[in-house]
């Protein structure tokens, strides 16, 4: 046998490695077609809604439903809503193809909906969920419905939106720019506040607004979490001083103050970008939370047609923007310390700060962060009017 | 009966036999063993006649249709049958001791005259269009260059289409190639080596290189293996492309074909050897490394910035033919994830009711496409609209309606047929045709990572290659930094001071120093 192989040749060598290259390749052609999903044969879930009803996971799934482009001006709505409900989400999901015939493409979920009662009573039914499925993106929105059950909210045809979660991704995206009210959250954050100590979830919330004729989404409030449950509700002056909290910069967002001139009227400025820096402080065994905010922001509106064009008016626009930012700021900050949820994170910027002082005080932050105090020194600057350099003269 | 066969066969030789025999001093029997190599070949012209006082009996042998008759007639006879006897004192015929030098020397008023002494050579001249004079009593005879034939003109190649530059293109004929390439190289360091290859068609081969540029080893290498060909037919230099590469049981063809001489000669100046055959207008460039198929003459011509966009904007093409059918099966059959949502949307919704996996759909579309390449290209001209309409509509759009193919596939087949027309060089096309499919098989299998398997593959082969000892990928590997400028983008001309190094070159300077260059 040495021999044999001592006396081969190098053309015989080559010859092996052409018929060894040849096997290769046929095996490949033998394990081929793992894992292929012909378009045809998918289903694409654009968001699914969990809720619970009777200690049952009600599971409610928005697929798009893909029309020939021929189609497609018809007034045939381009997604539906598969409803399904099982004792865990896993079995929920299972039953939704026990009748439904297609492959579901999780990796195209865009916003997970999560129903009040749900978030009151336990979030970890949903999250273990998604935390498991490896085609779910990690970037995914997460909402919470107010008063309305996710179904529901999936059943609202949206306007000029083709399916109601890309409706729902895109405004709160382009609200948070515009108003600078609610802070999108997603799945790897969510996942984050859920999983740290010393940092709590919060989502914004949606509702469904039945004023009109027809029915439309409303962004209303956020969700604030305590562990794994739901305990309260910020409204929109205490969502927008969370925003300003944010450890990042934020950019966007207009808000509404009373004119230095006249108490009546009113002044609308645009927040170009903000910068918060918080460190905790520790004095005389008490510890203060310094909330050093950097803002800029522009001229906007103003409802009176007072000259606020001048260098000493700047000035007091700029003091009258910082009140009335450290005022949101600070219901922010009541509004946590009421429903003892560190939605801010301080209890992680301690454990940043200095470790082995959160080592003491992680225990009992339940008691120490209703009354953690707040030094709040806001910084705004006002920078332009764009064209407009004179106040509005009506005759 | 019998004997009488035998009697003949021993008593006249075969031809092979007889074709090696020299000029015989007499003109008869020269004249028989002519005549019986020629038996049968009706385009033979021999024409008898005696010259000079007393006369002498001479003759002239051509095939007819080579040769320029009117020379014949005005050069060839008319000296010797009319004017050496209407010389003043035409000096009697036996004072002179060679008449055949006589003749050459002093009576024919030809350019191109050389003197033969076998029948090997008289056929072979008569063969290429030459005249060849016998004379009795001599052991020699003279040809007459005399070839002139009727021929395609130089006119603008047809295949390589360019905007600036020149716009002749070789024809079928050699000395008009020939002629093409000295006008432009006007040195005596062109040179341009001539041999025969095809033991019927005779072909005459031209190796042509400068001698200061070309290295030395190479030269050599290319007319050894021109020497060691032998077949009986080369009519194309397609067949010597075949016959002389290193590797050939590959797709990836190691040589160059163009139609162009401004193209051969800026080959040659970068040290690069070309061949062309007579009846070819094709010539053949080696060695060649497969970055340089994206390379088109034009780039030279025009500005640089627009010429190494035009450049980087063919390596684009090049990955779309070559990738873009195979990538997109993959994303619809396996990544559906990569995707944007809203564009997974639209194709999904073009997908419905579609009867074919994906793989199926572009497979046929690319079948297709290939079937209506393969029949425009030898469409007769009459029915090309025709064949247009029915591969533009039926196939195109009737087959989108009846819901038999999606639209982006046939769009994506169409991207890929625009790009795969970008690429300047036809080999380096059918390079990328092939390959497609091969990557189209690769991607139904594995998904991307069937394409990064096939790309692998395809990387290593070409990698193992090489081109009479270029390697086959330079210089992007082995990475040869200073020859980059001239691969992904152009050097200017201004920058442009050494050519592109190939193995032994010696004379790599191609413009005065970089201190003369007054640019800013």
């Amino acid at each position: 046998m040495w021999c044999a192989r001592l006396a081969l040749n190098r053309m015989e060598v080559a010859k092996m490695r052409h018929i060894g290259l040849c096997g290769l390749i046929l095996a490949a052609l033998l394990i081929g077609g793992c894992g292929k999903i012909e378009l045809q044969d998918t289903g694409i879930p654009l968001s699914v809604g969990a809720d619970l009803k009777d200690d049952q996971i009600d599971l409610a799934i928005c697929l798009a439903n893909p029309l020939p482009t021929e189609k497609s001006t018809d007034n045939e709505p381009q997604f539906m809503v598969l409803n399904s409900s099982g004792s865990t989400f896993s079995e929920a999901i299972r039953n939704i193809s026990l009748s439904f015939s297609d492959y579901p493409l999780w990796s195209h979920l865009q916003l997970s909906i999560v129903g009040e009662n749900l978030a009151r009573s336990d979030m970890s039914l949903v999250l273990d969920f998604i935390t498991r499925n490896r085609y779910v993106r990690k970037d995914l929105l997460i909402v919470v419905t107010h008063k309305v059950t996710p179904a529901e909210i999936l059943s609202v045809k949206p306007i000029l939106a083709p399916h109601p979660p890309t409706a729902i991704k895109k405004m709160l995206k382009i609200q948070e720019a515009e108003t600078g009210i609610y802070t999108p959250m997603n799945y790897t954050e969510i996942l984050h506040r859920f999983l740290t100590a010393g940092i709590e979830p919060i989502i914004p919330m949606i509702t469904i607004d039945r004023s009109g004729a027809e029915d439309r989404f409303l962004l209303d409030g956020m969700a604030v979490f305590k562990g794994r449950k739901m305990v309260g509700i910020l409204n929109e002056n205490e969502s927008r001083g969370f925003r300003l909290m944010r450890p990042e910069q934020i950019r966007g967002g207009l808000f509404i103050m009373p004119s230095p001139l006249n108490r009546k009227n009113l002044v609308t400025l645009e927040l170009s970008r903000s910068q918060a820096k918080i460190t905790p402080v520790f004095k005389d065994n008490q510890m203060i939370m310094k909330i050093q905010l950097k803002a800029e922001g522009n001229f906007y509106e103003q409802s009176g047609t007072d000259n606020l064009f001048t260098e000493p008016m700047f000035k007091r626009l700029e003091a009258a923007a910082e009140q009335e930012l450290t005022q949101q700021i600070l219901d922010s900050i009541h509004k946590a310390q009421e429903l003892n949820s560190d939605i801010f994170g301080w209890g992680e910027m301690v454990y940043r700060s200095d470790p082995r002082i959160w080592k003491t005080l992680e225990p009992k932050w339940d008691q120490i962060f209703p009354a953690v105090q707040s030094d709040i020194s806001v910084d705004f600057s006002l920078r332009r009017s764009y064209l407009t350099d004179k106040s509005f003269v009506f005759r | 009966m019998r004997i009488i066969k035998h009697k003949n066969q021993a008593k006249l030789r075969p031809p092979e036999e007889l074709i090696k025999q020299p000029i015989s001093a007499s003109f008869q029997e020269n004249l028989d063993r002519l005549s019986r190599l020629l038996s049968s070949c009706s385009d033979v012209v021999i024409k008898e006649f005696s010259f000079g006082q007393p006369g002498i009996r001479a003759g002239i042998f051509f095939f007819d249709g080579l040769v320029d008759k009117y020379q014949v007639e005005y050069s060839l006879l008319k000296p010797l049958m009319l004017e050496l006897n209407m010389q003043n004192n035409p000096p009697p015929v036996n004072s002179i001791q060679d008449m055949l030098n006589y003749v050459e020397t002093r009576i024919l008023n030809m350019s191109e005259l050389k003197k033969l002494d076998s029948l090997q050579d008289v056929c072979h001249h008569m063969t290429s269009g030459d005249t060849v004079l016998l004379i009795d009593g001599y052991t020699e005879g003279l040809v007459a260059g005399t070839r002139s034939w009727e021929a395609r003109a130089v006119q603008t190649p047809e295949n390589e289409i360019t905007v600036f530059g020149p716009k002749e293109g070789f024809t079928e004929t050699l000395r008009f190639n020939t002629a093409l390439l000295r006008r432009k190289l006007k040195s005596t360091q062109f040179k341009m080596e001539s041999l025969t290859i095809g033991r019927v068609t005779k072909t005459d081969v031209i190796v042509c290189y400068i001698d200061n540029i070309a290295p030395a080893g190479l030269v050599e290498e290319v007319k050894k293996r021109l020497e060691n060909i032998d077949i009986d037919a080369i009519l194309d230099t397609g067949y010597i492309a075949e016959l002389i590469t290193d590797y050939k049981w590959t797709i990836f063809t190691q040589t160059e074909h163009t139609e162009k001489p401004d193209r051969v000669c800026g080959q040659l100046l970068e040290g690069k050897v070309c061949i062309i055959a007579d009846g070819s207008p094709m010539a053949l460039i080696v060695p060649i490394s497969f970055p340089e198929y994206m390379i088109s003459p034009e780039d030279y011509y025009v500005h640089f910035i627009a010429a190494s966009l035009f450049r980087m904007l063919r390596f684009v093409a090049f990955l779309m033919a070559l990738l873009l059918p195979s990538l997109y099966v993959a994303i619809i059959t396996y990544h559906h994830e990569m995707i944007p949502t809203p564009l997974l949307l639209t194709i999904a919704s073009t997908r419905q009711g579609i009867p074919f996996p994906a793989f199926l759909e572009a497979l046929l579309l690319e079948f297709t496409f290939e079937l209506l390449r393969e029949a425009g290209l030898r469409l007769p001209r009459a029915v090309g609209p025709a064949v247009s309409i029915v591969g533009a509509l039926i196939i195109g759009d009737s087959a989108v309606r009846a819901g038999l193919v999606s639209t982006p596939m046939v769009v994506v087949v169409a991207f890929t047929g625009i790009a795969s027309f970008v690429n300047p060089s036809y080999n380096a096309g059918i390079i990328i045709r092939i390959a497609r499919f091969g990557f189209l098989f690769a991607s139904a299998l594995l998904g991307f990572m069937g394409i990064i398997i096939a790309l692998i593959l395809m990387m290593l082969r070409m990698a193992s290659l090489s081109s009479f000892g270029l390697p086959y990928l330079s210089p992007l590997a082995p990475l040869n930094l200073s020859q980059m400028g001239d691969i992904l983008v152009r050097r200017p001309w201004f920058n442009n001071h050494n050519r592109p190094y190939i193995g032994g070159m010696q004379n790599v300077v191609r413009q005065a120093g970089p201190e003369q260059d007054g640019g800013r």
